[in-house]
């Protein structure tokens, strides 16, 4: 299973625009986090063949960020992940109907390199940055830029824009082997727009909007039949709300995304989190998620080998109509300039759960476990 | 549509409180003092010497830079008729104590929980510094603080210390 | 799309007219580290990488503003 846009997540922490747009920070910042990703290993009797064994990655991320002089600041992020498991690499139709999966076998061992460096200028009421990227593995190379901007209006408001390009190059393993392409590419052209609204004293309003287009070889080259188009545009709205509730020392945050894209697929996403405060050194924060994405166009509940190969389809799960939900917790500890932060959070996705889900529920969907450990220093 | 959003957003940033000019009287005003060793607790302002004035809050970033910066200033300063006061617009005095707490304060430090004192002076962002002459008249006004602010500041006091002397 | 981006628009716009401007010396709520947009920017790349690899969407969390005013 590949994982598409690596970079995208660690542009986007990179680029996060701190409160006020024309603020530099005045401290720096070092953290490190370590995170254990696990999936439920997939029931028996829905493989045919392959091992039931499934994703566990490994990551440890270090971030620092940093100002220089009066009007500059820059931030390093890098991480390295470590995979292993087995993955999907076709659904056959039973005799009963229902799907099953040939999974691949022994379980890959596989590693993920990443580093992004920003640098930001911070003029009166605006700042604008630039940020370089580069994630590497056995078979995916990537490479990237993101350019953003932000003004402060009547410090009441604020306008961001952002822009990013990257430029991926996929070498599949065993490529001969399995008669998989030999090499591809693809380039992923984003834009994005945003506004932050103060509302009052306790609470403000994010709207924003991203369009993005991905063009290049854009199929998973490790399933035995998947052929997708080589062009694809994507648009994302999303609203996030923050408010403090004084009687509870809490605020609450509310995120809503509304996703569509030219696969045909369109999401929702829902995000709820309490960031409750204990003490001047303890806080938790409980979340839920709530997720539903309708099927691709192209999608087929199993693979289907009589059609020509430059037929579009796909019986990925990840393409499939399903709805997921995510519970979890997190517990930060303050003490003088240190940060400590854990959390856990548990997903599980169901053909049940959708808003326009598959007629089959695919056995691929996957549950897992996610559990990080971070510390962070502040001087 | 287009044209609505227009003035919706003109309008939004239409500034309906006068703001205080260079040459203007400062405001006068009496607030408690937050260091625990002070017997006044209230300080008002001081005329025949020169003020710095620096607005600031224990929750804004910049403080944490404008404070060494001010305690530097007022070490320069000392043998000169040269105030300096810092305005707390924390609501909790217990959160400006602590944030003084992390500095060797050298100046009065007073706290306007109502904002009344900030909202005199039209403050408008914070930190924001003033120097009032020796007449008690705003010399010039002084919106956030990145390193190395102090320096413009420190001429602009020499500058009215001068002016004085002749 | 059309039609999501009317709405976006007039929201904005009503936010925009709605607000009454908070005073500089009232923005001690909004600079609270548990207000800010992103308050966990390493559990923010965590998450969205998990989810983007895991799931069919992306996009949307670019984030710009709120805040004490500090400047």
């Amino acid at each position: 299973m590949k994982k598409t846009d690596p970079l995208l997540a660690l542009t986007t922490a990179a680029l996060s625009l701190p409160v006020f747009a024309g603020t530099p920070p005045t401290e720096k910042e070092i953290s490190l986090r370590a995170s254990s990703y696990e999936e439920d290993d997939i029931s028996k009797t829905s493989v045919l063949s392959g091992s039931p064994e499934r994703y566990k990655i490994d990551k440890t991320h270090f971030r620092l960020l940093t100002p220089l002089g009066s009007d500059w600041s820059t931030e390093i992020n890098t991480s390295q992940e470590v995979m292993s498991g087995a993955s999907p690499w076709g659904t056959f139709s039973g005799s009963d109907e229902q799907p099953s999966l040939i999974m691949s076998g022994a379980t890959i061992r596989d590693k993920r390199t990443e580093v992004a460096v920003s640098i930001t200028n911070y003029q009166d009421d605006a700042s604008y940055g630039v940020t370089l990227g580069t994630s590497r593995e056995d078979d995916y190379k990537s490479r990237s830029i993101s350019l953003s901007a932000g003004w402060d209006l009547n410090n009441m408001s604020t306008l961001g824009i952002g822009f990013s390009f990257s430029d991926d190059d996929i070498e599949p393993t065993d490529a001969e082997k399995f008669g998989r392409i030999q090499q591809a590419k693809k380039q992923t052209r984003s834009f994005s727009v945003s506004w932050t609204q103060i509302i009052n004293a306790n609470s403000l309003l994010f709207s924003g909007l991203t369009y993005t287009n991905k063009e290049g070889f854009l199929s998973d080259p490790y399933k035995l039949r998947d052929t997708r188009p080589d062009k694809k545009t994507e648009w994302a709205a999303s609203l996030k709300y923050r408010i403090f509730i004084d009687s509870k020392n809490a605020a609450l945050h509310l995120n809503y995304r509304l996703y569509n894209d030219g696969f045909g697929i369109n999401s929702h996403t829902v995000n709820a989190e309490w960031h409750q405060n204990i003490s001047s050194r303890w806080k938790i924060s409980p979340r839920i998620r709530y997720y539903s994405q309708s099927q691709a166009d192209f999608y087929l509940d199993a693979d289907d080998f009589s059609l020509p190969k430059t037929v579009n389809q796909s019986s990925d799960h990840r393409l499939s109509g399903y709805g997921a939900i995510t519970v979890g917790i997190q517990m930060n500890y303050d003490l003088s300039g240190w940060k400590i932060k854990i959390g856990f959070d548990r997903y599980i996705s169901d053909n049940r759960y959708g808003h326009d889900s598959s007629r089959h529920s695919h056995p691929a969907l996957l549950d897992f476990n996610l559990t990080s450990l971070g510390i962070e220093y502040k001087f | 549509m287009r044209r609505f959003f227009l003035v919706a957003l003109l309008l939004a940033n239409a500034n309906y409180a006068r703001p205080l000019g260079v040459g203007e009287t400062a405001p006068e005003f009496e607030l408690p003092s937050l260091l625990p060793d002070t017997k006044d607790l209230t300080i008002s302002k001081t005329t025949g010497v020169i003020t710095y004035l620096d607005f600031w809050a224990s929750w804004c970033g910049p403080c944490n830079i404008s404070f060494p910066e001010m305690i530097e200033l007022k070490e320069e300063f000392k043998n000169q008729p040269v105030e300096v006061i810092a305005i707390s617009v924390d609501k909790k005095r217990e959160l400006a104590r602590r944030f003084l707490g992390r500095h060797r304060i050298n100046f009065k430090v007073a706290i306007d929980a109502t904002g009344n004192t900030a909202e005199a002076f039209d403050v408008p962002g914070m930190p924001t510094s003033f120097i009032i002459d020796s007449k008690g008249k705003v010399y010039s006004e002084h919106e956030g603080f990145r390193k190395g602010d102090m320096k413009k500041i420190r001429e602009q006091i020499k500058t009215l210390l001068i002016a004085d002397q002749t | 799309m059309n039609y999501l981006k009317q709405l976006i628009l007039s929201s904005t716009t009503i936010l925009v007219m709605g607000c009454e401007t908070v005073a500089p010396w009232d923005r001690d709520v909004l600079a609270r580290p548990e207000m800010q947009l992103s308050t966990d920017p390493m559990g923010d790349a965590l998450f969205e990488q998990v989810y983007l690899s895991k799931e069919a969407s992306s996009g949307g969390y670019k984030t710009a503003g709120g805040g004490c005013g500090c400047n």
